[in-house]
């Protein structure tokens, strides 16, 4: 068959199956299929009720494949039995509003269904439920083709479902398009359409393509995008303020540091000025006290000076050495001058002894008057030499001293000297005839007296001269003191050279005095200096006293202070700022947050439209699905006509579908009437019939599970118990139907109806 | 001497932009896409350094509308300050996603070797090499996002306006640069202007931006050209991206050199699996056509949306769930440099519809009742806005562009759910 060919899935075989990698392992459809292959049509045999409602511990039982009838009075169980089937398959009724949740005191509901196959009654299956959130245990598969809605409204028919038929659309949908040729139902793929466009609106966090969600998403990263791009913002705004602030700092910083420096200076100059201040005060001290030894040092000389004699006291060495020659040389010449006169008036001594001598022996008369003579020229020769030597230097010293007396006392000593000298020669040359002889020889010895006597004149003259002229010399070479003596000059010349030498160390002294005060006056000129330099240095008056520089320094704190409080806080919101900046300039959040908005905004667009496409996938299947069932439907209304018709002996006839979609029941006239206007009893019947023609014409819907029709033939009359006996009859041929009532009547007439045909019926009582 | 001038034409940086189309950012790559721009930008700065280019120019579009991180932000700027360290100026004109108006506080962040063309009247520059002009620049940048209809951008921006702008030293320079963000032909929007105004100003070449591909209105020798974005931020901006080259000298054509920046290149593939027997041949193939299509580009990391196409009985096993996904990470497993963003599945089951279409079946009825739907798409379309209103939500315009495709691929979504076991 071709659609078997085309429409069977073939599964390739891979040989490489992706799913490998991948750590869930999911049911592979190969195995749900082969489950499914391997489950036989099966039917209800056992309700095994563990706690239900009222129920506890019991098992109703068996039930056969066709028509069942559960037979017993009032309160016996036979609600409470449809609700445990309903429930064991498709979860116990939550408690809501007033509804009985068949839920027994002190005691969790639980039971199971226990089914078996329809050709083979030792192939069993159980369905088995306990607490709802673990569902269904069991085979499960038994229920995989029926909802919860299709069973409530197809399966459980009671008095009150078959009034109407809800969701008349879907169900008919759903079992008309049963066994259309495909795979899967058309209303399965249908509702899994509606449950994928319910996933693109569920607010379920496992619904990834939810748009509900995404938007959501969206909107929340939205808002941290705007977070983010006000942070940037503010990043900016904070590069600008540092931008800005930089020339500050900058300037407040060199302030800052200019100030310091000044500060800095200012005391530098400060200590500095103290010190020079206090160097000067014990310079100008020193300079007081060398003043004075200088002073000192220079009376001193000047004493000295005086004392020595201003020639002495300024005679150079070599001048000393040249006097002192000249000293020594009018030594030697005075020395040879007085040896001459000593050697004269030797000779002169003897030449005068000599004639004394010859006098007296010439003349022994009276030796006394010889002696006399003698001793009177002697004596005349020794006054005039007295005479001479004092009247001499006595007339020189008094004509040199200018004083009259003095030279006249010289002059008349000198006068008496010669007139003595005279005399003494007048004695001597009175002639001595008798002594011719001895005359002569007393003349010779006269003569010779005489001329020693001349010699020694001479040699006293020289003597004086030299006397004068050493005199002179020395007075000339400054040595007035000497007053002639060659020794005393000698005495005055050492003297005069240890004055001398006293007074270079004076000089000297005084010389080393008057440099260190030299020095002293230049340290202070440039301490003077340095003074000012450091005032201007630090900008203060040259002769700015520490009182100033304390007032300038405490202003130059507290503008210091002031600006440190200034720079400080421009630092710290410039610290702020760079820290804050270059952490931004490593935050990455704000283009992360972008691309992650960006991929939900993709995620969006694209699960828009896959909704979008899901909405046409709907719509074409929805179209195609009635499509189906207007194909379909004939043949389905034809089915439920010819039931109701059975029902009703008659009475109706048809059931079709108006133009909008509404049931419609036609009479034996084939008149088309609204079902609300059907007696109660009719109505149950026309739904009754619908169902039916429904259920059995989609086998494929819950295949496996029982019809439960509770007492829903209360409402008929007796002929048309009987159709609707016949009618369930036919839908027991095709499903499992379990009839529950409490009129033995209802009984009756199933079990008539069942033995005018070959069906059996299975009937339990409760 | 023939004089010559060598400059950077770059554009539409778009720094900040998130990266568009993306599914989702896979950890492995989000840094890198994150980084993207601004390395594709610090590459346009070496390119411009390492070729020793006379200037750089930037033809517009600077930042994205998309206001950027401040870190990406500090990047533009320390890129210009390297420039700037090699002595190479840069003229900047701003274009419609970053026009003067958003600039205004960002000015003190540019160093002194950036010119912004002014955004009021058009404005001039003069470049000059060792004292002697070598090339005046002329560029007006936006004022706003929008450039006003009644005015060409153009206007005014000639070499004669130039000269008389900068005085007589410019009449010396042999080369002219005209700097625009406009969408000349192929944006009527954005400040359009007609060729033919460009070509009579005087210009040696006019350097644009805007459409992020780049053209040049002459292979031989390039008058008007733009560079294209340096880095395609779009799954639809596939291919190489990059910044040109250009060289000017007197008595010779113009050159335009590529140069590729971009740091991730974009590519959008449609893979016929029909050949393939199996899954791995299907991973082989796939592989093979990420190969060869980065082959023509200069770049290495490509981030591709990779659609299996073709009619194969494969699209049963790919259909199923977490199938697709697996050889999607099988592939971005087998080559890091690969990212596949997104591999959709859009084979066909070898269905002979025709076939089907004359079956009495329900395949057949919902074929038909397709196609009958497909043929009305403005019922189709009302249909789905309808639907979007009643559940309150807003139909974007783009969820229905290529409405036949979609139309085509939920006929296909039914066809393989009826034909399948994946409803139950």
């Amino acid at each position: 068959m071709t659609e078997e060919r085309i429409l069977r899935p073939r599964h390739a075989a891979p040989d490489f199956d992706p799913r490998e990698i991948a750590a869930e392992s999911q049911p592979t459809p190969e195995t749900s299929e082969a489950r499914h292959d391997q489950a036989p049509a099966s039917y209800l045999q056992y309700m095994r009720v563990e706690h239900f409602g009222a129920l506890s511990c019991r098992t109703v039982g068996p039930f056969a494949p066709g028509l069942n009838v559960v037979f017993g009075p009032n309160e016996a169980g036979k609600s409470t039995l449809a609700a445990f089937t309903d429930g064991v398959m498709f979860g116990w009724e939550e408690a809501r509003g007033n509804r009985n949740t068949y839920k027994p005191a002190g005691a969790n509901r639980a039971g199971s269904l226990l089914f078996a196959a329809k050709d083979d009654d030792s192939a069993t299956f159980e369905l088995h439920r306990e607490r709802n959130a673990d569902g269904a245990q069991g085979s499960t598969f038994l229920v995989e083709d029926i909802d919860r809605a299709t069973y409530r409204t197809m399966f459980w028919l009671t008095s009150d479902e078959l009034r109407s038929l809800n969701g008349a659309g879907d169900m008919t949908a759903r079992f008309l398009t049963a066994g259309s040729g495909t795979e899967t139902s058309p209303a399965h793929a249908l509702a899994a359409i509606r449950e994928r466009l319910a996933r693109f609106t569920s607010r379920a966090a496992s619904a990834k393509e939810s748009l509900v969600n995404l938007t959501a998403e969206r909107d929340q990263l939205r808002a941290r995008l705007n977070e983010a791009a006000e942070r940037a913002d503010a990043l900016r705004s904070q590069a600008r303020e540092l931008h800005d602030i930089e020339p500050q700092r900058r300037s407040l910083n060199a302030q800052l540091e200019s100030t310091h420096a000044a500060i800095e200076a200012l005391s530098a100059a400060r200590a500095g000025i103290d010190k020079i201040d206090a160097e000067t005060m014990s310079l100008e001290a020193e300079k007081e006290r060398l003043h004075d030894e200088e002073r000192r040092t220079v009376a001193q000389r000047r004493m000295r000076m005086r004392a020595t004699g201003t020639q002495l006291a300024r005679m150079s060495g070599s001048e000393d050495r040249a006097v002192r020659e000249k000293v020594e040389v009018l030594g030697e010449r005075k020395a040879k001058v007085m040896h001459a006169l000593e050697t004269a008036q030797d000779a002169h001594r003897n030449a005068t002894a000599a004639y004394e001598a010859l006098v007296e022996s010439a003349d022994n008369r009276p030796r006394e008057a010889r002696g006399h003579r003698l001793l009177q020229i002697g004596v005349s020769a020794l006054l005039f030499a007295l005479l001479i030597v004092v009247g001499v230097p006595l007339f020189v010293q008094g004509r040199n001293a200018g004083s009259l007396s003095y030279a006249s006392l010289g002059l008349v000593m000198v006068f008496f000297g010669l007139v003595l000298a005279a005399a003494a020669l007048v004695l001597l040359f009175k002639p001595d005839r008798r002594d011719e002889e001895r005359k002569d020889r007393i003349d010779e010895a006269m003569r010779a007296m005489i001329q020693s006597k001349k010699t020694l004149e001479a040699c006293e003259r020289e003597a004086a001269e030299m006397e004068e002229a050493i005199t002179a010399n020395l007075e000339k070479m400054g040595l007035e003191e000497a007053a002639g003596s060659l020794r005393r000059a000698r005495v005055l010349l050492d003297e005069a050279k240890d004055a001398r030498a006293e007074m270079a160390l004076d000089r000297q002294r005084q010389q080393a005095v008057s440099m260190r005060v030299d020095e002293v006056e230049t340290r202070l000129e440039e301490l003077a200096r340095q003074r000012i330099a450091l005032c201007e240095r630090a900008g203060a008056p040259a002769d700015a006293d520490d009182e100033t520089f304390d007032q300038k320094l405490s202003e130059l704190n507290l503008s210091r202070a002031e600006l440190l409080e200034r720079t400080e806080a421009v630092n710290m919101r410039w610290g702020e700022l760079s820290q804050e900046l270059a952490g931004g300039a490593d935050e990455h959040e704000f283009d992360r947050l972008k691309t992650s908005y960006q991929t939900v905004l993709t995620r969006l667009r694209e699960a828009t439209r896959s909704f979008a496409k899901t909405l046409i996938a709907q719509r074409m299947l929805e179209e195609a699905v009635s499509a189906w069932e207007a194909q379909s439907q004939p043949a389905v209304f034809a089915e439920a006509g010819r039931l109701l018709a059975l029902m009703t002996r008659g009475r109706w006839t048809g059931v079709t579908l108006s133009d909008d979609g509404e049931v419609r029941v036609l009479d034996d006239a084939r008149i088309a009437r609204e079902p609300r206007l059907l007696s109660l009893g009719t109505c149950q019947q026309l739904y009754l019939a619908l169902r039916i023609s429904l259920l059995i014409s989609a086998p494929g819907v819950g295949a496996n599970v029982p019809v439960m029709a509770d007492d829903i033939l209360v409402n008929f009359d007796a002929a048309r118990r009987e159709g609707a006996a016949r009618a369930l009859l036919e839908l027991a041929r095709v499903r499992q139907v379990i009839f529950f009532t409490c009129h033995e009547e209802v009984l009756d007439v199933l079990s008539r109806a069942s033995s005018k045909t070959s069906d059996g019926i299975r009937s339990i009582a409760l | 001497m023939a004089r010559k001038l060598t400059f950077l034409h770059a554009a539409d940086l778009h720094i900040g932009a998130p990266f568009r189309g993306m599914r989702e950012s896979a950890p492995r790559w989000a840094d890198q896409l994150t980084g993207a721009i601004t390395d594709a930008y610090d590459r346009l700065i070496s390119t411009a350094i390492s070729r020793e280019v006379d200037f750089v120019v930037i033809a517009g579009d600077i930042f994205d509308s998309a206001r950027s991180s401040y870190a990406d932000y500090r990047r533009f700027f320390s890129g210009l300050e390297r420039l700037e360290e090699a002595s190479i100026p840069v003229y900047l004109c701003l274009g419609n996603h970053d026009p003067y108006s958003t600039w205004e506080q960002d000015f003190f962040a540019l160093p002194a070797n950036a010119t912004v063309f002014d955004a009021v009247a058009p404005s001039f520059a003069l470049y000059e090499r060792d004292g002697e002009p070598l090339c005046v620049l002329g560029g007006r940048s936006f004022l706003n996002n929008v450039w006003p209809n009644d005015t060409s951008i153009a206007d005014g921006i000639t070499r004669a306006n130039a000269i008389a702008a900068l005085g007589e030293k410019a009449a010396r320079a042999p080369f002219a640069v005209g700097v625009l963000h406009t969408g000349l032909t192929f944006d009527p929007h954005k400040a359009p202007c007609d060729p033919v105004v460009l070509q009579s100003a005087g210009m040696s070449y006019w350097a644009l931006g805007h459409i992020h591909k780049l053209w040049v209105d002459s292979e031989d020798d390039p008058r008007i050209a733009y560079s294209g974005c340096i880095q395609g931020r779009d799954i639809r901006e596939v291919g190489r991206r990059g910044v040109g080259i250009v060289t000017l000298e007197e008595g010779k054509p113009n050159r335009y050199e590529f140069v590729s920046t971009a740091s991730i290149a974009w590519q959008q593939l449609m893979v016929d699996v029909g050949d393939c027997a199996n899954v791995s041949a299907v991973v082989d193939k796939v592989m093979r056509a990420q190969f060869d299509v980065n082959g023509h580009m200069r770049c290495d990391k490509m981030i591709s949306r990779i659609a299996l196409c073709g009619e194969t009985p494969l699209h049963e096993l790919l259909s199923q769930p977490g199938v697709v996904d697996d050889v999607r990470a099988a592939l971005i497993e087998s080559y890091p440099a690969f990212y596949v963003d997104a591999l959709t599945d859009a084979t066909t089951r070898p269905v002979d519809r025709e076939a089907l279409i004359e079956e009495n079946l329900f395949p057949g009825s919902f074929l038909r009742t397709a196609r009958e739907q497909r043929a009305c798409p403005d019922e189709l379309a009302a249909y789905v806005q309808r639907e979007f209103l009643e559940r309150n939500m807003v139909l974007p315009s783009e969820a229905l562009e290529g409405l036949d495709d979609l139309a085509a691929e939920a006929e296909n979504l039914v066809l393989d759910m009826l034909v399948r076991g994946e409803a139950r």
